[in-house]
């Protein structure tokens, strides 16, 4: 497999979506977070080191993966719609999916078989700061931004700074997120290559905002994440907050983070709407339909998506009573559908996730067996729940519920948990052949008998500009 | 063969216009007496230029306005750079541009060859372009889209073509440089023509002749089958350069083809 340009994070949530569901729609798994498997044995291992240590190991992996802020002005983002073109088989498709990001959205391009664009990326960028002082962060990284989007036109940054979530990153790097305005740099070429006239594009857009900074035309920064934290909390900072920080020894007890003044797009999940125009442009000019799939938050698409797995498994006349619960970029399309399980997917493990998962359970028919892939992210953060949180949700299956090699007890801590899950899922059985991927017409089917979702809304934009609401 | 005799055309004038980023050279024929048909624009194909349709725009000049446009990088438009031949949707982007940059909209689009494919993009991207469409042996063929079997009828095509072709054909491909020719002809063969067909939804008609190697009949038949409105016609002992071998035949199909359309059509372009 090609991998992403140098200067995309690995461990960035897009890339590990667009990269799980090439995998699928190349027929194959996506075992490791898509690292080689010759890795697995030692990860495997990684229980055995002490925690501090494991941290520290945590943070050289990400560490090897940032560029430095003096070489901003010389990347070129287009890249990415290259390696893109590289990535997914090269034949024609039905539909294109592009957007904002969401694992739901993974598996709901792994069924339809089509491929899916980011239109946000991340940038590690090399850039030592104290966790607790997201000011000196947006400071730090004011002139490398500009130095970004100089030389890309195309783009808008989002620097953003999570001391809850990415306590363990941010102390040796900042993220830099990255969205396109436009298709321009290979998505265009990548459309019109491999989607017929009278295709359709399936155009993501997530609602997700947050009260952000503004440091220049196309640059904002972003204090906090979404996650168990509430932009509240980092804003105006709360009792569960100091209890945090003094758990890791801060010597601060709230964020004093740069005063917001600007509602922007989240910077990882949010969809930035200048990139829609572009869309209904080309769609007219290529005669394509637009299927606007609209969502509150990244996973409320979730329930949606795990329920047409459902639908389409019982169509197929296989059992439908497992439910394989997968968390941030721990996908994999292709072994969810060769083993039959209904994909329900986690932004991350946070708490608002469980409560999430929970509803969902309790709206549905009960699953026989409940299989959990568990994001581990070290830090034991605002929000985080505990592994009796977990254990009461697999206790739900009326007959086994199991992680899917993640030792609860280690959580959030539990690296080997990488290495661990696709061993995991292959032992699943019964295992079902691959099948033939799902028509948008059986997906209309579908949306017409399931009837509205919460937070969800679909829209068809035809060709020449007629809308149609199927979902609202 | 029997038909109207060609009354003697205008002589062309040259015309630079620009089209997006490119500059584009054309020739116009205005016909001696005003008809009020959709005025035509001809379009060219691998490699040769606005040269090559000179036989078949005298013939149509007698009775309506005739472009001839040097497409970007051929003939005497000569940028953009050698080592950058355009794609066809960029040719076709150029195409739409120098229209518009003319003034020229709802005109009668024929197209030889590969000009069908840059044609046929640019009438999906822009349906108000044209109001007739013409495809005169239009390429390509998916079941021969392999280099081997282009080669193959190409080389066969060869045989069919006048020592008049042959000595235009040389010169405009030392005027387009051979790296564009394989650049260009390796875009043609990534372009999938058969994909946009069914989206044309505008009077064309599909023009083959029975003596040509690259465009099979089945192939021909399957593209006025694709075109919601399409007819075919097949021109009997015609070559593949049916617009500069068999002028006479060629245009006395396609005037009488336009002039049906002007005459059961005219309310697009009066609106327009």
């Amino acid at each position: 497999m090609t991998s992403p340009p140098p200067f995309v994070a690995d461990f960035d949530s897009a890339t590990a979506m667009a990269q799980a569901t090439a995998a699928a729609l190349r027929g194959e798994d996506w075992p490791a977070l898509g690292n080689p498997r010759v890795l697995e044995p030692p990860v495997s291992l990684a229980n055995l080191i002490p925690r501090k240590a494991r941290e520290q190991l945590f943070i050289v992996s990400g560490a090897l993966e940032t560029t430095s802020p003096k070489k901003m002005g010389g990347i070129d983002l287009d890249e990415i719609g290259e390696w893109l073109l590289e990535l997914y088989p090269d034949r024609p498709y039905p539909a294109v999916g592009l957007g904002s990001s969401s694992g739901a959205a993974v598996y709901l391009n792994a069924a339809l078989g089509t491929p899916w664009l980011p239109q946000t990326v991340f940038l590690p960028v090399r850039q030592p700061v104290h966790p607790d002082d997201p000011t000196s962060a947006m400071e730090s990284g004011i002139e490398a931004g500009r130095a970004l989007l100089d030389a890309n036109p195309d783009w808008q940054l989002h620097h953003m700074h999570d001391a809850n979530q990415d306590r363990l990153m941010v102390r040796i790097l900042t993220y830099f997120r990255v969205k396109r305005r436009n298709l321009g740099g290979g998505y265009e070429q990548f459309i019109a290559d491999r989607l017929p006239p009278g295709g359709t594009l399936l155009l993501y857009e997530c609602r997700t905002t947050w009260n952000t900074t503004r440091i220049g035309e196309r640059h904002v920064f972003q204090h906090g994440a979404v996650g168990g934290a509430t932009e509240q909390e980092f804003h105006e900072g709360s009792e569960r907050v100091e209890d945090y920080l003094e758990r890791y020894d801060s010597p601060k007890r709230r964020w004093d983070g740069p005063e917001p003044d600007t509602l922007s797009p989240e910077a990882e999940w949010g969809f930035e709407e200048a990139l829609r125009d572009d869309v209904l442009r080309v769609a007219r000019e290529r005669r394509y339909r637009v299927r606007r799939i609209v969502f509150e938050g990244p996973d409320d698409l979730s329930p949606l998506v795990a329920d047409l797995y459902r639908w389409w498994y019982r169509r197929r006349r296989i059992p439908s009573n497992r439910l394989m619960v997968s968390s941030f970029v721990i996908n994999d399309p292709y072994r969810a559908l060769r083993t039959g399980s209904v994909p329900y997917w986690m932004r991350f493990n946070m708490l608002p996730s469980v409560d999430a998962l929970r509803r969902f359970l309790d709206e549905r028919e009960p699953f026989d067996d409940i299989h959990l892939a568990l994001f581990q992210h070290g830090v034991d953060a605002v929000g985080i729940p505990s592994p009796d949180d977990w254990r009461e949700v697999l206790a739900r299956a009326r007959r086994e519920g199991s992680t899917l090699g993640a030792d609860l007890d280690e959580f959030p801590h539990d690296f080997a948990h990488y290495a661990r899950y696709s061993r995991a899922l292959e032992k699943l059985a019964p295992t079902y052949p691959l099948p033939g991927p799902l028509s948008i017409e059986e997906f209309d089917e579908f949306l017409a008998q399931a009837g509205p979702y919460e937070h969800v809304e679909i829209e068809d934009v035809e060709p020449d500009g007629d809308r149609r609401r199927l979902v609202a | 063969m029997t038909g109207p005799a060609p009354a003697p055309a205008a002589t062309p004038r040259w015309q630079l216009a620009s089209a997006g980023r490119w500059r584009v050279a054309s020739r116009v024929w205005e016909p001696p007496t005003a008809r009020g048909g959709r005025p035509v624009v001809l379009v060219h194909g691998l490699v040769v230029s606005g040269d090559y349709h000179v036989p078949l725009a005298e013939r149509l000049a007698t009775r309506r306005s005739v472009h001839a446009p040097d497409l970007p990088g051929f003939g005497r438009s000569a940028d953009p750079p050698l080592e950058r031949a355009l794609p066809t949707r960029d040719l076709a982007r150029a195409l739409i541009d120098w229209c518009d940059a003319g003034g020229l909209s709802d005109v009668a689009l024929v197209a030889n060859s590969f000009g069908c494919q840059i044609a046929t993009e640019a009438v999906l991207r822009r349906p108000d372009l044209a109001g007739a469409l013409v495809l005169l042996a239009p390429t390509m063929d998916p079941r021969a889209r392999r280099y081997g079997e282009q080669l193959r009828r190409w080389r066969m095509e060869m045989k069919t073509q006048s020592g008049a072709l042959q000595r235009l054909m040389v010169r405009d491909y030392l005027r387009a440089g051979i790296p564009r020719a394989l650049v260009t002809f390796r875009h043609a063969m990534h372009d999938r023509i058969e994909q946009r067909l069914p989206h044309l939804d505008l009077p064309a008609l599909v023009v083959r002749g029975t003596n040509d190697p690259i465009v099979e009949d089945q192939w021909a038949a399957e593209v006025a089958d694709l075109l919601p409105r399409g007819e075919l016609r097949r021109l009997p002992g015609a070559t593949h350069a049916v617009n500069h071998e068999q002028p006479l035949q060629t245009a006395r199909v396609v005037a009488a083809f336009l002039d049906e359309v002007d005459a059961t059509d005219p309310g697009r372009r009066a609106a327009a």
